[in-house]
């Protein structure tokens, strides 16, 4: 769950959030290319990249003195888990309801 | 947060469909996902009063979930507090979950809600943050 929480808690930011939207569109990318377009400072951009990897949410690979950001899927994959979890636990249980009901009753067809 | 709201149709009437989704040896055939089995647990939504499970699935891992029963009319609803315990068995947030069955052109139909329970302001702020997280998140995901 604290995983969770700090992975929300570093979404809850407009441009963490269009960063990761933009690596997860274009993948690896350097610091420098995520700064552009949006008006703001290389340590800036620093910043909020730190967030995003201590939440898990994205990967740094290091060049010499270049750094490369891709999305990562592990920090990802909690929360699209944490998503579904809920409807597919109740989905499945309808499904196996349905079942039930069907063979206890003898449904025509 | 995600409040869910499913709905599906039996061919029962709805005194019956009541037992499939109230009494313990009915709850126990289909509680859960396909794969996962009920080894344990108080699952008795005729009454009200406290009731848990212990799920397992088919590599062994348990999965503990626990509440109270706040309301049983039959046969029409039935409501019952939720909450995930880890594996610390700490309870985690709850949330709350009502079946309400009504009657269907050729029998009855079953409504499930299951909603979050914000106790503060504060918690209410953060689940909308959160709820647009999401919604752009899982747009993403798809």
């Amino acid at each position: 769950m604290t995983t969770l929480i700090q992975s929300f808690a570093a979404l809850s930011d407009e441009t963490r959030l269009s960063i990761l939207e933009q690596l997860m569109q274009q993948g690896e990318l350097p610091a420098g290319a995520l700064a552009q377009g949006r008006g703001i400072t290389a340590p800036a951009i620093s910043r909020h990249l730190k967030v995003l990897r201590e939440a898990g949410l994205v990967r740094q690979r290091a060049v010499g003195t270049k750094r490369y950001y891709s999305p990562d899927g592990g920090g990802l994959r909690l929360i699209a888990d944490w998503t579904i979890s809920r409807r597919a636990f109740w989905e499945s249980g309808l499904d196996r309801l349905e079942a039930a009901i069907q063979q206890d009753e003898g449904w025509p067809g | 947060m995600t409040d869910l709201h499913m709905t599906r149709d039996f061919p029962i009437p709805p005194e019956r469909l009541f037992a499939w989704v109230s009494r313990p040896e009915n709850l126990l055939k289909w509680w859960g996902p396909e794969g996962m089995h009920v080894p344990e647990g108080d699952l008795d939504f005729t009454r009200t009063g406290p009731w848990y499970s212990v799920m397992v699935n088919g590599d062994g891992q348990r999965f503990k979930v626990s509440g109270h029963v706040t309301h049983v009319t039959p046969p029409t609803s039935l409501g019952f507090t939720w909450g995930w315990h880890d594996d610390n068995d700490r309870r985690g947030p709850e949330s709350h979950v009502t079946f309400t069955i009504s009657e269907a052109p050729n029998g009855s139909r079953l409504t499930l809600d299951h909603r979050d329970l914000d106790d503060s302001e504060q918690s209410q702020r953060h689940e909308q943050g959160w709820a647009s997280t999401l919604r752009k998140l899982s747009a993403l995901l798809d």
